[in-house]
């Protein structure tokens, strides 16, 4: 076991792992019954969360710095780029997240009828590709991961979407391969200034020497990942993409990759750009009020269940932002705390929205419908699944003693040593989610009930596996978030000069 | 001495040898299939001899030899181009043999034909004068018209006249232009030229003077622009592709572009480098015209050979963009934008030659493939369907594919160069393109169809469909394989 890490090929196997099983699939498994891929499916993604589990839990964050890592190059030689792994404090949760929520995503897949080797197939592909962007220590190795993903999410999305699939895959993909486009010039622009593309030299470089004016790039590399993550206005696409894809996926979009998104922000604009980020904190924090409000009260006037978790989704970027934003903090200590704050956030957001849509599918696949008015009184049906839609929005809304709360406090508290007037805006958004958690929650699952559910059953055991295993963790990460936060506040340690 | 000079020229002649050959086979009713294989197998001749004429090359002192009393030279960027060509001709022949729907490329002369032109485009780089340079492109170019009319429907004779009259009006102005150098310096030998524009420069007072050498230079870039289809010189190449039997349109997408681009780089950086002018802006303009344009017609196209036609002339633009930055001006970026170039040719070869194969292994009638008629290919053969996404994905530009690789050399050497602005443009518009792409490969992968009869793919179609989808992904992941060649060709053009 020691031999595989040090020789740093455990990060490429859990890397690939998803990939090679994929193929697998598709190549041997193809013709086999529908059920049969689900479960060959779920042993990969098993074997995948423990291999996440034991990078995340393995990470000595005594030690710090990059763990696992694996240096192989000279890949492309004309421009200096490498094949360079590793996980810090800020990625090793992001890891587990993946493995996580990938498991979650195929247990609640069994909706899926047609073309099921090709679903997982493209889902474990995707989970390849999500691992990749967080372990990567290159530039150009991160953005091809990053496109990477590209295709799976759209095929996903057009193939075993519903409603407007076709458009609002195609919105996601331009919104996304759009936003790359400016990473990339971004890109090439540090390898112009600096011969190198290895984020960890870049990160200790006091001074970059860059071809044009070093904010412009910053830019650059912020509207790429603020497509993502989203923030407003580029967030257009969110609502359409994770409306219309089915369960499985709407957990990986709103669970995962946006995460890429918040990702990106720490690692690179924060990491590599740290004095332009300092500069600007104010931007950022004015961006992360109008996020959190505008996505709050886009989200009471929801209909759709699953429109209403994604425009929440928006307003809980926010917070990432406001965490982000407190590194204009004038001491190191706020601004640590305001950004392993944000990491969870990212963390704690990807299990409760997961959550959220685990729920919101299994009443979608009995009542057919996820109109919000035509709702009433599920609990009494459903008990089990009303207790773990109720946690989930709970945590939503930040309840002490939720994963959601730790992470909130912790970007307030950071935030407020930065700016009292952007933090008291975006504390506002916890009240609004309160709001609009709580209406839906009472809406959906209590008052009077109707004839019309009045044959609706609860979920079985084996359905009640996923949102048990989301909730695990949100209780969990809610009673000991040091569990994450050490780890976490290790590797932002690293990031903050 | 005469033994040498044959050596030098071995590739050609070899090449010219296995034409007549195979003609004379066939004309005596030999049996087809044996010839197809003679001539796959009589591909390696020239290729062998190209390779020797590396090592060649590598001992000479000056890493180049002249030739046929200096008309001809050869030294490694000349060699890398005939390798590329030979390499396209040996896909396209091996695609089209394997095309069972129709038996028209089993005429006599469709080989023979297809070779000549790939004989005219192995000369062009070589070429060091410019009455050789334009029997060379002559040669490339009057088989080519012969072929697109190969389909005898009306829109493949529609499509072969267009050619044969654009073409000789290209054509008209190439000589119209180098009459005018001609006469102003008198001389046409590429070397010379150089030094009679340098002497011009200084003994006139004005640039008043030598305005007619750059009338002359312009109309030469438009006879050229013609063989690229930069915009606004692309006017042939929809209908012509439309209506052009599909081999011939991978040929003409792919070669007869290289072509252009292979003595454009020769003639623009070796003998009107003193002009003092920026060549390298007017090729800019053209670039994002090209790449614009033909994006956006691209777009609303519903026929998939006009749309790839457009493609094409979006993908020229791209190639362009190294162009530009060769003509820069200071010999490190002419070295790392022809670098560049060469790149993405090779990358545009194998992504383009992908995507016409796996359409030619749908079958149907040639010129009409509609895009909504790729629905379902992925139960008639799941194998052409993926191979068809990957090449658009390629196209795209989205790793790990070699288009991705290409694209991200070409925008990283214009912003080594400071051409920044033409890099943002470039990659606006592969965003652009993606709808179009990606709308393909929806087509392919989204219909609700189950049961469709599967298509029958000849071997050697899916041999050549999986020499190209290697490529595309191997040099996707280790693109220092081919970049390793463009370099070196690209460091000894002077």
């Amino acid at each position: 076991m020691n031999g595989l890490i040090d020789s740093g090929l455990m990060l490429t196997i859990m890397v690939f792992f998803p990939a090679i099983g994929a193929i697998f699939i598709l190549l041997f498994w193809k013709s086999k019954a529908p059920s049969s891929v689900r479960q060959i499916a779920i042993i990969i993604s098993i074997i995948e969360l423990i291999f996440s589990g034991l990078i995340c839990f393995g990470y000595d964050f005594d030690k710090g710095g990059l763990q696992f890592s694996h240096v192989y190059g000279p890949w492309i030689n004309s421009l200096n780029a490498n094949y360079s792994i590793g996980v810090d404090g800020l990625s090793a949760p992001l890891v587990l997240l993946t493995g996580l929520l990938t498991l979650a995503a195929i247990l609640s897949s069994s909706g899926i009828n047609k073309r099921v080797p090709e679903y997982y197939t493209w889902m474990l592909i995707l989970q390849t590709a999500v691992m990749g962007v967080f372990v990567a220590q290159d530039l150009l190795l991160f953005f091809i991961y990053w496109e990477l993903e590209l295709i799976p999410m759209y095929l996903l999305i057009s193939i075993w979407g519903t409603g407007r699939k076709h458009y609002s895959a195609m919105k996601f993909l331009i919104f996304t391969f759009g936003g790359s486009a400016f990473m990339l010039i971004g890109i090439l622009l540090v390898y112009q200034g600096t011969g190198t593309l290895d984020m960890q030299t870049l990160a200790s470089m006091d001074k970059l020497l860059l071809p044009v004016a070093t904010p412009l790039v910053f830019l650059l590399f912020f509207v790429g990942f603020a497509v993502k993550l989203p923030v407003w206005p580029l967030h257009t696409w969110l609502p359409d993409a994770h409306t219309d894809a089915p369960t499985g996926v709407s957990i990986i979009l709103a669970g995962v990759l946006l995460k890429m998104g918040g990702y990106g922000l720490i690692r690179i604009n924060v990491g590599i750009f740290q004095d332009t980020a300092i500069d600007f904190s104010k931007m950022i924090a004015i961006l992360a009020v109008i996020n959190v409000l505008v996505g709050a009260f886009v989200t009471f006037r929801q209909t759709d269940l699953k429109r209403l978790i994604a425009n929440s989704s928006v307003s809980h970027m926010g917070f990432v932002l406001l965490g982000i934003s407190s590194i204009g903090a004038a001491s190191n200590e706020a601004a640590s705390v305001g950004l392993t704050g944000a990491t969870l956030q990212m963390f704690t957001h990807g299990t409760i929205t997961g959550l959220l849509f685990v729920c919101v599918g299994l009443i979608y696949d009995r009542a057919h419908t996820r109109h919000i008015p035509d709702f009433s009184g599920l609990a009494a049906k459903m008990p089990i699944l009303a207790i773990t839609f109720l946690l989930g929005g709970l945590a939503s809304l930040g309840l002490p003693s939720t994963s959601g709360f730790v992470s909130e406090i912790m970007i307030f508290l950071g935030a407020f040593q930065f700016s009292t007037i952007f933090t008291f805006l975006c504390t506002l958004g916890v009240f609004l989610a309160a709001g609009y958690i709580l209406w839906t929650l009472r809406s959906v699952l209590f008052g009077p009930q109707m004839d019309r559910w009045s044959k609706l059953k609860d979920i079985n055991t084996l359905e009640a596996c996923t949102p048990m295993i989301l909730s695990a963790s949100i209780i969990i990460i809610g009673i000991y978030p040091k569990l994450l936060t050490d780890i976490i506040y290790t590797g932002i340690a690293g990031i903050l000069r | 001495m005469v033994i040498h000079d044959i050596f030098l020229l071995s590739p050609e002649i070899s090449l010219a040898i296995l034409a007549v050959f195979v003609l004379g086979l066939r004309l005596s009713k030999f049996n087809s299939r044996v010839t197809t294989r003679i001539t796959l197998i009589g591909f390696l001749i020239p290729l062998i001899f190209v390779a020797l004429l590396w090592g060649e090359v590598s001992s000479d002192v000056n890493l180049k030899i002249l030739l046929a009393g200096g008309n001809l030279t050869i030294d490694y960027l000349a060699l890398f181009f005939k390798m590329f060509f030979l390499i396209s001709g040996f896909l396209v022949i091996l695609a089209a043999s394997g095309d069972l729907e129709s038996k028209k490329y089993e005429k006599p002369e469709f080989y023979p034909l297809l070779i000549a032109s790939l004989i005219g485009m192995m000369l062009l780089p070589s070429t060091n004068d410019m009455i050789t340079m334009y029997v060379s492109l002559e040669l490339s170019t009057l088989p080519m018209i012969i072929l697109a009319a190969f389909s005898i429907t009306p829109k493949s004779s529609e499509a072969a006249l267009k050619f044969l009259i654009l073409s000789a009006i290209s054509s008209a102005i190439l000589l119209y232009g180098i009459a005018l150098i001609f006469g102003y310096l008198g001389t046409i030998d590429f070397a010379i030229l150089a030094l009679g524009i340098q002497d011009a420069i200084t003994i006139s007072e004005s640039k008043g003077d030598i305005a007619i050498i750059i009338i002359g230079m312009i109309m030469l870039i438009a006879g050229f622009g013609f063989k690229i289809a930069l915009f606004p010189f692309h006017t042939w190449i929809p209908d012509v592709y439309e209506g052009a039997p599909l081999p011939i349109t991978a040929f003409l997408s792919v070669a007869s572009k290289a072509a252009g681009f292979a003595i454009l780089v020769r003639i623009l950086s070796v003998s009107f480098g003193a002009l003092n002018m920026d060549w390298g802006m007017i090729l800019a303009i053209l670039a994002v015209a090209s790449m614009t344009f033909g994006n956006m017609a691209a777009i609303v196209q519903t026929n998939i050979k006009r749309m790839l036609a457009y493609s094409t002339i979006a993908h020229a633009g791209y190639a362009a963009i190294g162009l530009a930055v060769a003509l820069k001006g200071d010999i490190g970026s002419t070295v790392y934008g022809l670098e560049v170039l060469l790149f993405y040719l090779i990358a545009y070869a194998l992504t383009n030659f992908g995507a016409f194969f796996a359409i030619m292994a749908v079958g149907g009638k040639d010129s009409m493939i509609e895009i909504s008629d790729l629905s379902g290919l992925r139960h008639k053969s799941p194998w052409t369907a993926g191979f068809m996404s990957l090449s658009l994905l390629s196209l795209t530009g989205i790793p790990p594919t070699i288009g991705f690789m290409g694209k991200l050399f070409i925008f990283s050497a214009a912003i080594k160069a400071g051409l920044t602005w033409l890099a943002i443009i470039g990659i606006v518009n592969s965003v652009v393109s993606a709808y179009y792409y990606f709308k393909v490969i929806r087509v392919i992968y989204t219909d609700t169809s189950e049961q469709v009869n599967p298509i029958h793919v000849a071997t050697n179609l899916k041999v050549a469909m999986i020499i190209a989808t290697l490529g595309i992904l191997i040099c996707g992941l280790r693109p220092d394989l081919v970049l390793h060649f463009a370099k070196i060709a690209s460091q000894n053009i002077f």
